[in-house]
């Protein structure tokens, strides 16, 4: 995506420049920045599925069980310690650290709802790399952005964006508190 | 470090000879801020929760954790109690020592405690998560307490893999904990507040500046003596520092407005005030049969007459040891044997008797005097 942004009105897409544009991706590549307005239409033609795009054509069968699924709480049971959806919304407490992996789908909107954020800042273990290293922190949040825009996780790209943007606003490269 | 009988009673017997540092040093605003604390909650990346881990993977992050924490600055003479082995009685005394939280004083599992002598540093093992950390210091410093959070963490990251996530952070066993796994808090005392009615209000302006407002020993538990813990809300997506430093500036408006109505009430009320005040001192200083609530509430009094500077009471130093060591645990750990209802009483009576004996003649803040027309100057400190 390194197209030049067009002169479009905000909420109007970029490439055809009529539909409104219903996809804001920004992303951070180099140090440079860029903004991309699209319709579902020019999305799709770009080779990006909006969230809404496919669904029609899946089977509306399937679709119903999964949601219902999703609203009995999750399936399947970590494999980190055999603790099952339902047994944490018993108890409240997780059994491991893969339980935040095995039931990431059900934990990201409670810990979104609890936090009102789902994205650490902060203190990160040594392994992890040192937390003033702002440059490569961002660069792997440029690539997790990649990959949840591959994977069509349009909700996660947009937190993404919003941290990229929030760590790069901070101060210099970074902003992340040290 | 070790979790044997005798050792245990040694430990708990040197406990119960002083005083925490919490209690008898005197930080910057302590009158009106106790203690200030911040807690880290870590977990090993390759172990289940203690929730889920079968006892002996307790028993061996335990040995694992008192190993690594002899290498971490300032840890190396601290000492280590077995929480699994001890007596009720012995476990409401840790816990009204704020060594140990209650969950762990109540739990099954193989579980300790390690805590340095002045009890500014202990660290949980098999809480409700592998590790606890948790700082504490006497009146408005949060800073420091995180710094020295800090530097035992770095120490004990050094050393062991905890269960990290580049997104969520540090994972904890309750996902309200996860990110950074702090809470920070701090206990204020705020007297005026509450008698003029506006201690509703205010704690409604801190919930809505992302601040939990608790009583004394923290979550679900009561507000007693005027003593509000004030502590961060929420551990994900702000970093330690700006926590800290939004809840010191929070604490500090609290304490701007509760310096108000000290001020408002010593305008307007100061006969009433100065009776309430030196007939609760005049209750310590003669009972010969007192409860523990009833002491927690004349102390309050006692405090906040020494924070509008009333002569000829006792110091802060001794009235917080009157507070530390009034509470029930503490006066049976004292006694050496288990009382009833009556005669822990009575005890407590003549144990504060002989403290305020003690303490006699101290003298008290600044000597403002009763006479003295001028508001009572705030404390402030860095």
């Amino acid at each position: 995506m390194t197209e030049t942004p067009k002169p479009a009105p905000d909420d109007t897409c970029q490439d055809c420049g009529k539909a409104p544009a219903t996809l804001r991706i920004k992303r951070v590549a180099s140090g440079e920045e860029t903004e991309v307005r699209l319709c579902v239409a020019c999305a799709r033609a770009r080779g990006i599925e909006s969230p809404q795009a496919g669904q029609p054509g899946a089977d509306p069968v399937a679709l119903l069980f999964k949601n219902l699924e999703e609203m009995q709480g999750g399936t399947g049971t970590c494999p980190g310690c055999g603790l099952t959806y339902s047994a944490f919304r018993e108890s409240g407490r997780l059994g491991c650290a893969a339980c935040y992996e095995t039931f990431e789908k059900e934990l990201r909107p409670l810990i979104r709802r609890v936090h009102g954020e789902v994205r650490h800042v902060g203190k990160v273990p040594a392994r992890d790399g040192s937390v003033q290293d702002a440059a490569a922190r961002l660069r792997r949040l440029n690539e997790d952005l990649d990959r949840a825009i591959r994977a069509e996780e349009y909700e996660r790209a947009a937190e993404l964006r919003d941290l990229i943007q929030t760590l790069e606003a901070g101060s210099g490269v970074g902003g992340e508190e040290t | 470090m070790s979790g044997n009988g005798a050792e245990t009673a040694a430990i708990l017997d040197r406990l119960s000879r002083r005083v925490p540092d919490w209690a008898t040093e005197t930080g910057p605003s302590s009158l009106t801020v106790l203690s200030s604390r911040v807690r880290l909650a870590r977990n090993l990346a390759s172990v289940p929760f203690p929730g889920r881990s079968t006892p002996e993977q307790e028993k061996q992050v335990v040995a694992r954790i008192r190993r690594v924490a002899r290498e971490a600055p300032g840890l190396d003479e601290a000492s280590f109690l077995d929480v699994s082995r001890l007596e009720a009685d012995d476990l409401d005394f840790l816990v009204e020592r704020r060594l140990v939280s209650r969950d762990l004083a109540t739990g099954s599992r193989v579980r300790g405690v390690i805590l340095t002598d002045g009890e500014s540093f202990t660290i949980m093992a098999n809480e409700e998560d592998h590790l606890r950390l948790q700082s504490l210091y006497s009146g408005l410093r949060l800073g420091e307490a995180l710094d020295r959070a800090n530097e035992v963490d770095d120490a004990l990251d050094a050393r062991l893999e905890f269960a990290f996530d580049r997104e969520f952070g540090y994972l904890t066993a309750c996902p309200t904990n996860v990110g950074t796994g702090m809470r920070a808090s701090v206990l204020a005392h705020l007297p005026a507040l509450v008698l003029t009615r506006r201690a509703k209000k205010v704690i409604q302006g801190v919930s809505a500046m992302g601040m939990s407002v608790r009583g004394f020993y923290g979550e679900g538990t009561e507000v007693m003596g005027n003593f509000f813990q004030i502590s961060n809300q929420t551990s994900l997506g702000k970093g330690e520092n700006e926590i800290v430093s939004r809840l010191d500036e929070v604490v500090r408006q609290v304490l701007g407005y509760e310096e108000e109505a000290q001020d408002t009430m010593w305008s307007r009320a100061r006969l009433q005030l100065e009776d309430k005040i030196y007939r609760a001192y005049g209750t310590l200083l003669c009972a010969r049969s007192i409860a523990a609530d009833e002491v927690v509430s004349l102390a309050s009094a006692v405090r906040f007459g020494l924070a509008l500077e009333l002569g000829g009471l006792c110091s802060l130093s001794t009235l917080n040891r009157i507070l530390v060591a009034s509470q029930p645990g503490h006066v049976i750990r004292a006694a050496g044997r288990p009382l009833e209802q009556d005669e822990r009483r009575q005890a407590r009576a003549t144990l504060i008797r002989s403290l305020l004996a003690g303490s006699d003649g101290e003298p008290s803040g600044n000597g403002r005097g009763i006479a003295s027309e001028d508001p009572p100057t705030p404390e402030e400190e860095d």
